[in-house]
Protein backbone atom coordinates (compact mmCIF):
# COMPACT_ATOMS: atom_id res chain seq x y z
CA UNK A 1 0.00 0.00 0.00
CA UNK A 2 0.96 3.47 -0.64
CA UNK A 3 1.37 6.44 1.66
CA UNK A 4 2.33 10.02 0.55
CA UNK A 5 2.45 13.70 2.16
CA UNK A 6 1.26 14.90 -1.10
CA UNK A 7 -2.12 16.90 1.02
CA UNK A 8 0.28 18.33 3.45
CA UNK A 9 2.52 19.42 0.65
CA UNK A 10 -0.61 20.79 -1.42
CA UNK A 11 -2.25 22.66 1.45
CA UNK A 12 -0.24 23.09 4.39
CA UNK A 13 3.43 22.73 3.23
CA UNK A 14 4.52 24.04 6.36
CA UNK A 15 2.90 22.06 8.86
CA UNK A 16 5.38 19.05 10.20
CA UNK A 17 8.45 20.30 8.30
CA UNK A 18 9.69 19.54 11.48
CA UNK A 19 9.23 15.62 12.74
CA UNK A 20 7.12 14.86 15.61
CA UNK A 21 8.25 13.47 18.75
CA UNK A 22 8.08 10.54 20.52
CA UNK A 23 4.89 12.74 23.19
CA UNK A 24 3.59 14.13 20.04
CA UNK A 25 3.88 10.31 18.30
CA UNK A 26 2.45 8.36 21.86
CA UNK A 27 -0.01 11.29 23.12
CA UNK A 28 -0.83 14.15 21.19
CA UNK A 29 -1.80 12.60 18.03
CA UNK A 30 -3.35 9.53 18.63
CA UNK A 31 -5.90 11.62 20.94
CA UNK A 32 -6.32 14.45 18.73
CA UNK A 33 -6.89 11.76 16.08
CA UNK A 34 -9.31 10.14 18.22
CA UNK A 35 -11.43 13.04 18.74
CA UNK A 36 -11.59 14.10 15.22
CA UNK A 37 -12.74 10.63 14.10
CA UNK A 38 -15.52 10.74 16.15
CA UNK A 39 -16.47 14.27 15.37
CA UNK A 40 -16.25 13.32 11.64
CA UNK A 41 -18.83 10.19 12.50
CA UNK A 42 -21.11 12.13 14.81
CA UNK A 43 -20.74 15.15 11.98
CA UNK A 44 -20.91 13.23 8.38
CA UNK A 45 -22.30 9.54 9.81
CA UNK A 46 -19.14 7.98 8.09
CA UNK A 47 -16.44 6.05 9.99
CA UNK A 48 -12.89 6.34 9.42
CA UNK A 49 -10.05 4.14 10.88
CA UNK A 50 -6.86 5.13 12.92
CA UNK A 51 -4.98 3.03 10.76
CA UNK A 52 -5.64 5.80 7.97
CA UNK A 53 -2.82 7.94 9.09
CA UNK A 54 0.70 6.95 9.23
CA UNK A 55 3.67 8.21 11.06
CA UNK A 56 6.92 7.25 9.80
CA UNK A 57 10.56 8.90 11.26
CA UNK A 58 8.37 11.39 13.11
CA UNK A 59 6.46 12.58 9.33
CA UNK A 60 2.84 12.26 8.77
CA UNK A 61 1.49 10.04 6.35
CA UNK A 62 -1.94 9.75 4.29
CA UNK A 63 -3.68 7.55 1.94
CA UNK A 64 -4.86 9.26 -1.13
CA UNK A 65 -7.90 11.15 -1.25
CA UNK A 66 -9.50 9.13 -3.74
CA UNK A 67 -9.33 6.15 -1.37
CA UNK A 68 -10.86 8.42 2.04
CA UNK A 69 -13.32 9.44 -1.05
CA UNK A 70 -14.28 5.92 -1.84
CA UNK A 71 -14.24 4.95 1.59
CA UNK A 72 -17.12 7.62 2.46
CA UNK A 73 -19.23 7.09 -0.32
CA UNK A 74 -19.83 3.41 0.26
CA UNK A 75 -20.52 3.79 3.45
CA UNK A 76 -24.74 4.36 3.42
CA UNK A 77 -25.21 7.02 6.62
CA UNK A 78 -23.32 9.38 4.52
CA UNK A 79 -26.24 10.54 2.53
CA UNK A 80 -28.99 11.54 4.86
CA UNK A 81 -26.20 13.47 6.92
CA UNK A 82 -25.27 15.39 3.26
CA UNK A 83 -28.67 16.02 3.11
CA UNK A 84 -28.91 17.37 6.54
CA UNK A 85 -25.25 19.28 6.35
CA UNK A 86 -26.68 21.20 2.56
CA UNK A 87 -30.06 22.82 4.02
CA UNK A 88 -27.31 24.01 7.15
CA UNK A 89 -25.04 25.87 4.59
CA UNK A 90 -26.86 29.18 4.58
CA UNK A 91 -26.11 29.82 7.86
CA UNK A 92 -22.29 28.49 7.89
CA UNK A 93 -20.63 31.94 7.80
CA UNK A 94 -22.32 32.91 10.71
CA UNK A 95 -22.16 29.69 12.31
CA UNK A 96 -18.37 29.96 12.05
CA UNK A 97 -18.22 33.66 13.57
CA UNK A 98 -19.83 32.13 16.31
CA UNK A 99 -17.48 28.51 16.65
CA UNK A 100 -14.80 31.50 16.94
CA UNK A 101 -16.13 33.72 19.41
CA UNK A 102 -16.45 30.33 21.54
CA UNK A 103 -13.16 29.37 20.49
CA UNK A 104 -11.63 32.47 21.40
CA UNK A 105 -13.35 32.39 25.18
CA UNK A 106 -12.76 29.03 25.96
CA UNK A 107 -8.86 29.35 24.80
CA UNK A 108 -8.63 32.51 26.94
CA UNK A 109 -10.54 30.75 29.94
CA UNK A 110 -7.33 27.38 29.34
CA UNK A 111 -4.75 30.25 28.86
CA UNK A 112 -5.31 32.17 32.47
CA UNK A 113 -5.32 28.61 34.47
CA UNK A 114 -2.51 28.45 36.76
CA UNK A 115 -0.56 25.00 35.96
CA UNK A 116 1.44 25.25 39.22
CA UNK A 117 -1.16 24.53 41.76
CA UNK A 118 -2.73 21.47 39.95
CA UNK A 119 -1.40 17.93 41.18
CA UNK A 120 -0.18 15.93 38.90
CA UNK A 121 -3.18 13.71 38.45
CA UNK A 122 -5.22 17.03 37.84
CA UNK A 123 -2.39 18.50 35.13
CA UNK A 124 -2.89 15.27 33.65
CA UNK A 125 -6.47 15.47 33.11
CA UNK A 126 -6.35 19.33 32.38
CA UNK A 127 -3.62 18.14 29.23
CA UNK A 128 -6.02 15.40 28.18
CA UNK A 129 -8.20 17.99 27.74
CA UNK A 130 -6.73 20.77 26.25
CA UNK A 131 -5.80 18.26 23.56
CA UNK A 132 -9.17 17.17 22.98
CA UNK A 133 -9.96 20.98 22.88
CA UNK A 134 -7.33 21.59 20.09
CA UNK A 135 -8.85 18.59 18.08
CA UNK A 136 -12.53 19.84 18.95
CA UNK A 137 -11.58 23.50 17.09
CA UNK A 138 -9.29 22.00 14.05
CA UNK A 139 -12.68 19.80 13.39
CA UNK A 140 -15.06 22.41 14.02
CA UNK A 141 -13.40 25.52 12.53
CA UNK A 142 -11.84 23.22 9.72
CA UNK A 143 -14.07 20.26 8.80
CA UNK A 144 -17.44 21.78 9.30
CA UNK A 145 -19.78 23.01 6.71
CA UNK A 146 -18.30 26.45 6.43
CA UNK A 147 -15.42 24.66 5.27
CA UNK A 148 -17.46 22.60 2.87
CA UNK A 149 -18.82 25.82 1.35
CA UNK A 150 -15.89 27.49 0.70
CA UNK A 151 -14.34 24.19 -1.34
CA UNK A 152 -17.40 23.90 -3.20
CA UNK A 153 -18.06 27.20 -3.99
CA UNK A 154 -14.65 28.50 -4.83
CA UNK A 155 -14.19 24.81 -7.34
CA UNK A 156 -17.92 25.58 -8.75
CA UNK A 157 -16.53 29.58 -9.72
CA UNK A 158 -13.25 28.12 -11.07
CA UNK A 159 -15.34 25.72 -13.58
CA UNK A 160 -17.66 28.52 -14.32
CA UNK A 161 -15.14 30.59 -15.06
CA UNK A 162 -13.48 28.14 -17.32
CA UNK A 163 -16.40 27.27 -19.21
CA UNK A 164 -18.32 30.70 -19.14
CA UNK A 165 -15.49 33.12 -19.86
CA UNK A 166 -13.21 33.66 -22.88
CA UNK A 167 -9.72 33.40 -20.93
CA UNK A 168 -7.76 30.83 -21.99
CA UNK A 169 -6.24 31.12 -18.29
CA UNK A 170 -8.55 29.85 -16.35
CA UNK A 171 -6.46 30.65 -12.87
CA UNK A 172 -7.50 33.91 -13.23
CA UNK A 173 -10.63 33.39 -11.47
CA UNK A 174 -8.59 33.69 -8.28
CA UNK A 175 -8.16 37.49 -9.13
CA UNK A 176 -12.01 38.14 -8.58
CA UNK A 177 -11.25 36.71 -4.73
CA UNK A 178 -8.59 38.94 -3.91
CA UNK A 179 -8.43 42.25 -2.20
CA UNK A 180 -10.13 40.80 1.51
CA UNK A 181 -7.91 41.41 4.12
CA UNK A 182 -7.84 38.21 6.47
CA UNK A 183 -6.36 37.69 10.12
CA UNK A 184 -2.91 36.22 8.44
CA UNK A 185 -2.69 40.22 6.72
CA UNK A 186 -3.57 41.90 9.75
CA UNK A 187 -1.28 40.05 12.25
CA UNK A 188 1.27 41.07 9.19
CA UNK A 189 0.24 44.67 9.54
CA UNK A 190 0.46 44.66 13.61
CA UNK A 191 4.04 42.90 13.40
CA UNK A 192 5.10 45.69 10.90
CA UNK A 193 3.64 48.25 13.54
CA UNK A 194 5.69 46.85 15.80
CA UNK A 195 9.15 47.01 14.05
CA UNK A 196 8.05 50.68 13.45
CA UNK A 197 7.56 51.47 16.74
CA UNK A 198 4.28 52.02 16.45
CA UNK A 199 2.48 48.60 18.61
CA UNK A 200 4.03 47.90 21.82
CA UNK A 201 5.59 44.20 20.83
CA UNK A 202 3.32 43.19 24.29
CA UNK A 203 0.36 43.77 22.01
CA UNK A 204 1.15 41.97 19.45
CA UNK A 205 2.37 39.11 21.08
CA UNK A 206 -0.62 38.45 23.30
CA UNK A 207 -2.87 38.89 20.26
CA UNK A 208 -0.96 36.86 17.39
CA UNK A 209 2.23 35.59 19.09
CA UNK A 210 0.92 32.32 20.25
CA UNK A 211 0.21 30.61 17.12
CA UNK A 212 1.82 27.30 16.34
CA UNK A 213 4.28 27.15 13.30
CA UNK A 214 4.49 23.74 13.04
CA UNK A 215 2.38 20.70 13.93
CA UNK A 216 5.19 19.12 16.15
CA UNK A 217 4.68 20.61 20.52
CA UNK A 218 8.40 20.84 20.24
CA UNK A 219 8.86 23.87 18.48
CA UNK A 220 8.10 27.06 20.72
CA UNK A 221 5.68 29.83 19.59
CA UNK A 222 7.34 32.96 19.00
CA UNK A 223 5.48 34.55 21.94
CA UNK A 224 7.64 32.45 24.29
CA UNK A 225 10.95 33.02 22.46
CA UNK A 226 11.42 36.49 23.23
CA UNK A 227 14.61 36.96 21.96
CA UNK A 228 14.53 35.26 18.54
CA UNK A 229 11.62 38.24 18.28
CA UNK A 230 13.60 40.80 19.23
CA UNK A 231 16.26 39.38 16.41
CA UNK A 232 13.65 38.86 13.66
CA UNK A 233 12.36 43.06 14.42
CA UNK A 234 15.87 43.99 14.00
CA UNK A 235 16.02 42.40 10.96
CA UNK A 236 12.60 43.91 9.73
CA UNK A 237 13.97 47.16 10.85
CA UNK A 238 16.47 47.21 7.73
CA UNK A 239 14.04 46.73 5.34
CA UNK A 240 11.76 49.69 4.00
CA UNK A 241 8.27 48.49 5.91
CA UNK A 242 5.50 48.00 3.04
CA UNK A 243 2.54 50.74 2.59
CA UNK A 244 -0.38 48.08 2.77
CA UNK A 245 -2.73 50.95 2.51
CA UNK A 246 -1.07 51.00 -0.87
CA UNK A 247 -0.91 47.49 -1.28
CA UNK A 248 -4.85 46.81 -0.77
CA UNK A 249 -5.97 49.85 -2.97
CA UNK A 250 -3.84 47.92 -5.86
CA UNK A 251 -5.00 44.54 -5.51
CA UNK A 252 -8.75 45.76 -5.11
CA UNK A 253 -8.10 47.51 -8.26
CA UNK A 254 -6.86 44.01 -9.80
CA UNK A 255 -10.17 42.56 -8.79
CA UNK A 256 -11.88 45.45 -10.51
CA UNK A 257 -9.67 44.90 -13.39
CA UNK A 258 -10.69 41.26 -13.48
CA UNK A 259 -14.48 42.08 -13.65
CA UNK A 260 -14.21 44.59 -16.11
CA UNK A 261 -12.34 41.53 -18.25
CA UNK A 262 -14.81 38.99 -17.09
CA UNK A 263 -18.20 41.63 -18.26
CA UNK A 264 -16.15 42.29 -21.46
CA UNK A 265 -15.52 38.31 -22.43
CA UNK A 266 -18.34 36.80 -20.69
CA UNK A 267 -20.05 33.99 -23.13
CA UNK A 268 -23.64 35.28 -22.91
CA UNK A 269 -25.59 32.91 -25.14
CA UNK A 270 -25.35 30.44 -22.65
CA UNK A 271 -28.77 30.35 -20.74
CA UNK A 272 -28.62 31.39 -17.04
CA UNK A 273 -24.84 31.73 -17.25
CA UNK A 274 -24.39 35.15 -16.34
CA UNK A 275 -26.74 34.32 -13.50
CA UNK A 276 -25.18 31.17 -11.95
CA UNK A 277 -21.77 32.58 -12.06
CA UNK A 278 -23.14 35.94 -10.32
CA UNK A 279 -24.54 33.91 -7.59
CA UNK A 280 -21.42 31.48 -7.30
CA UNK A 281 -19.35 34.60 -7.06
CA UNK A 282 -21.01 36.35 -4.59
CA UNK A 283 -20.86 33.33 -2.47
CA UNK A 284 -17.35 32.35 -3.12
CA UNK A 285 -16.43 36.15 -1.91
CA UNK A 286 -19.05 35.55 1.51
CA UNK A 287 -16.59 32.98 2.02
CA UNK A 288 -12.91 33.83 1.10
CA UNK A 289 -12.25 35.57 4.67
CA UNK A 290 -13.68 32.09 6.16
CA UNK A 291 -10.71 30.04 3.99
CA UNK A 292 -8.20 32.02 5.46
CA UNK A 293 -9.16 33.14 8.60
CA UNK A 294 -9.92 29.76 10.38
CA UNK A 295 -6.12 29.17 9.65
CA UNK A 296 -5.31 31.57 11.82
CA UNK A 297 -7.28 29.89 14.21
CA UNK A 298 -6.57 26.22 14.34
CA UNK A 299 -2.85 27.64 15.07
CA UNK A 300 -3.99 28.71 18.90
CA UNK A 301 -4.61 25.37 20.19
CA UNK A 302 -1.19 24.22 20.47
CA UNK A 303 0.70 26.42 22.92
CA UNK A 304 -1.43 26.10 25.58
CA UNK A 305 -0.88 21.81 25.26
CA UNK A 306 2.67 22.58 25.22
CA UNK A 307 2.42 24.66 28.00
CA UNK A 308 0.66 21.95 29.89
CA UNK A 309 4.03 19.44 28.90
CA UNK A 310 6.37 21.60 30.10
CA UNK A 311 4.93 22.50 33.24
CA UNK A 312 4.80 18.29 33.66
CA UNK A 313 9.11 18.68 32.26
CA UNK A 314 9.80 21.50 35.24
CA UNK A 315 8.22 19.12 37.65
CA UNK A 316 10.08 15.90 36.87
CA UNK A 317 13.68 16.01 38.40
CA UNK A 318 14.77 13.22 36.28
CA UNK A 319 15.05 15.18 32.67
CA UNK A 320 17.71 17.24 32.10
CA UNK A 321 15.55 20.47 30.77
CA UNK A 322 11.98 20.58 31.17
CA UNK A 323 11.71 20.28 26.79
CA UNK A 324 13.15 16.70 27.76
CA UNK A 325 9.34 15.68 28.36
CA UNK A 326 8.62 15.76 24.70
CA UNK A 327 10.65 13.01 24.19
CA UNK A 328 8.55 10.50 27.22
CA UNK A 329 5.81 8.62 26.22
CA UNK A 330 2.21 8.44 26.59
CA UNK A 331 2.94 5.71 29.37
CA UNK A 332 6.18 7.05 30.67
CA UNK A 333 4.20 10.41 31.63
CA UNK A 334 1.03 8.45 32.40
CA UNK A 335 3.06 6.92 35.50
CA UNK A 336 5.64 9.85 36.67
CA UNK A 337 2.30 11.87 36.48
CA UNK A 338 0.96 8.86 38.85
CA UNK A 339 3.97 8.41 41.15
CA UNK A 340 7.67 10.31 39.86
CA UNK A 341 8.87 7.86 42.85
CA UNK A 342 8.38 4.50 40.43
CA UNK A 343 10.33 5.67 37.56
CA UNK A 344 13.31 4.03 37.04
CA UNK A 345 15.74 7.75 36.25
CA UNK A 346 17.82 6.36 34.48
CA UNK A 347 16.85 3.57 32.54
CA UNK A 348 13.66 6.67 31.38
CA UNK A 349 16.92 9.17 30.65
CA UNK A 350 18.84 6.72 28.52
CA UNK A 351 15.94 6.08 26.23
CA UNK A 352 15.23 10.08 26.20
CA UNK A 353 18.87 10.60 25.29
CA UNK A 354 18.25 7.57 22.42
CA UNK A 355 15.17 8.71 21.27
CA UNK A 356 16.53 12.79 20.74
CA UNK A 357 19.16 11.75 19.12
CA UNK A 358 16.79 9.51 16.73
CA UNK A 359 14.86 12.76 16.19
CA UNK A 360 17.76 15.15 15.70
CA UNK A 361 19.09 12.61 12.87
CA UNK A 362 15.29 12.83 11.59
CA UNK A 363 15.27 16.70 11.19
CA UNK A 364 18.12 16.46 8.96
CA UNK A 365 16.41 13.99 6.48
CA UNK A 366 14.05 15.12 4.10
CA UNK A 367 11.51 12.52 4.14
CA UNK A 368 10.34 10.55 0.85
CA UNK A 369 6.88 12.18 -0.17
CA UNK A 370 5.63 8.41 -0.50
CA UNK A 371 6.11 5.40 0.84
CA UNK A 372 5.00 1.72 1.14
CA UNK A 373 4.33 0.03 3.77
CA UNK B 1 17.12 29.31 -20.31
CA UNK B 2 16.50 27.30 -18.02
CA UNK B 3 12.57 26.73 -17.07
CA UNK B 4 10.81 25.87 -14.50
CA UNK B 5 7.00 24.73 -14.04
CA UNK B 6 4.78 24.95 -10.97
CA UNK B 7 1.56 25.53 -10.11
CA UNK B 8 0.29 28.85 -10.42
CA UNK B 9 -1.62 30.56 -7.58
CA UNK B 10 -0.61 34.26 -7.61
CA UNK B 11 -1.01 36.05 -11.45
CA UNK B 12 1.37 38.43 -12.71
CA UNK B 13 4.57 38.36 -14.08
CA UNK B 14 7.80 40.17 -12.91
CA UNK B 15 11.82 39.89 -13.02
CA UNK B 16 13.91 40.20 -9.99
CA UNK B 17 16.50 38.67 -7.81
CA UNK B 18 16.20 35.61 -6.45
CA UNK B 19 16.91 34.68 -2.69
CA UNK B 20 17.00 31.38 -1.64
CA UNK B 21 15.43 31.39 2.11
CA UNK B 22 15.48 28.15 3.96
CA UNK B 23 14.54 29.09 7.35
CA UNK B 24 13.46 32.28 9.09
CA UNK B 25 17.64 32.21 10.38
CA UNK B 26 18.13 33.17 6.66
CA UNK B 27 15.81 36.36 6.87
CA UNK B 28 18.51 38.84 7.44
CA UNK B 29 19.81 37.84 4.06
CA UNK B 30 16.78 39.13 2.02
CA UNK B 31 16.14 42.50 0.93
CA UNK B 32 13.33 43.87 0.13
CA UNK B 33 12.17 43.80 -3.44
CA UNK B 34 13.95 40.65 -4.11
CA UNK B 35 11.91 37.36 -5.03
CA UNK B 36 11.91 34.91 -2.50
CA UNK B 37 12.49 31.16 -3.19
CA UNK B 38 12.10 28.53 -0.16
CA UNK B 39 10.55 24.90 0.70
CA UNK B 40 7.64 26.24 1.85
CA UNK B 41 6.27 29.27 4.05
CA UNK B 42 4.49 29.73 7.22
CA UNK B 43 2.71 32.19 9.30
CA UNK B 44 6.00 33.03 10.85
CA UNK B 45 7.08 34.30 6.99
CA UNK B 46 4.12 36.53 6.36
CA UNK B 47 6.19 39.76 7.09
CA UNK B 48 8.76 38.84 4.94
CA UNK B 49 5.88 37.95 1.96
CA UNK B 50 5.05 41.69 2.47
CA UNK B 51 8.06 43.39 0.69
CA UNK B 52 9.33 40.19 -1.47
CA UNK B 53 8.28 41.30 -5.17
CA UNK B 54 7.58 37.16 -5.84
CA UNK B 55 7.58 34.32 -4.46
CA UNK B 56 8.59 30.56 -5.76
CA UNK B 57 8.54 27.41 -3.40
CA UNK B 58 8.88 23.77 -3.63
CA UNK B 59 5.92 22.93 -2.13
CA UNK B 60 2.66 23.50 -1.62
CA UNK B 61 -0.72 23.94 -3.83
CA UNK B 62 -3.79 26.47 -4.54
CA UNK B 63 -4.88 26.79 -1.27
CA UNK B 64 -1.71 26.91 0.60
CA UNK B 65 -0.10 29.53 2.75
CA UNK B 66 2.03 31.11 0.14
CA UNK B 67 -0.34 31.36 -2.15
CA UNK B 68 -3.05 33.08 0.13
CA UNK B 69 -1.00 35.89 1.49
CA UNK B 70 0.64 36.17 -1.91
CA UNK B 71 -2.49 36.97 -3.75
CA UNK B 72 -3.66 39.45 -0.78
CA UNK B 73 -0.48 41.66 -1.16
CA UNK B 74 -0.45 41.18 -5.18
CA UNK B 75 2.81 39.29 -5.98
CA UNK B 76 2.77 36.65 -8.44
CA UNK B 77 3.65 33.25 -6.95
CA UNK B 78 4.42 29.77 -8.44
CA UNK B 79 4.12 26.96 -5.93
CA UNK B 80 4.59 23.79 -5.73
CA UNK B 81 7.85 23.42 -7.98
CA UNK B 82 9.18 20.25 -6.48
CA UNK B 83 13.06 21.31 -6.40
CA UNK B 84 12.87 25.55 -7.07
CA UNK B 85 15.69 25.89 -3.76
CA UNK B 86 17.70 23.56 -5.52
CA UNK B 87 17.92 25.23 -9.01
CA UNK B 88 17.63 28.50 -7.98
CA UNK B 89 20.61 30.23 -7.02
CA UNK B 90 20.91 33.75 -4.79
CA UNK B 91 21.64 36.80 -7.05
CA UNK B 92 20.72 34.82 -10.52
CA UNK B 93 17.84 37.31 -12.21
CA UNK B 94 14.68 35.37 -12.66
CA UNK B 95 11.62 35.96 -14.59
CA UNK B 96 7.98 34.34 -12.62
CA UNK B 97 5.23 33.88 -14.29
CA UNK B 98 2.29 33.66 -11.65
CA UNK B 99 -0.72 33.18 -14.63
CA UNK B 100 1.36 30.43 -16.46
CA UNK B 101 2.97 28.78 -13.02
CA UNK B 102 6.63 29.68 -15.34
CA UNK B 103 9.99 30.12 -13.69
CA UNK B 104 12.64 31.46 -16.41
CA UNK B 105 16.10 32.13 -15.80
CA UNK B 106 17.89 34.62 -17.82
CA UNK B 107 20.91 34.56 -15.82
CA UNK B 108 23.23 32.33 -14.58
CA UNK B 109 24.29 32.23 -11.33
CA UNK B 110 26.20 34.91 -9.85
CA UNK B 111 29.47 34.57 -8.81
CA UNK B 112 29.76 36.32 -5.51
CA UNK B 113 33.31 35.46 -4.95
Amino acid sequence: MKWTREPLYKTSGWFNQEPLTTLDETLRFPIALDEIFRLVHEEYGVSVRKEEVKIRNGHIYFRSFSDYAFQIITQPSFYPKALELLSELGQAKEEFGRLVEEFLKELAEIRRRDLGILSNKELYDHLLETIRFDAHCIFKLGGESHTLLHYFSESILRILYSLLVEDPNFNNYSELLIGYPNKLIEADRAFWQVVQGELPKEEYLSKYGYRATDATLIKPTVGEDGVEFQEKIEIFKKMPPPDFDRVLKLVVGRRKEREEFVERNFRSWIPFGRTLFGKTLTLARKYTTVREDRRFYYTMGTYPIRRACLEFGSRFDFLNEPEEVFFMTKYELETAARDPKIVDENEVRKRIALRKAKWQSWRKQTPPSVIEG
Amino acid sequence: MTEIKGIPVSTGKVRGRVKVILSPKDFSKFEAGEILVSRSTNPEWTPLLAVAKAVVTDTGGALCHAAIVSREYGIPAVVGTQNATEILKDGQTIEVNGSEGLIRVSEPEVDKS
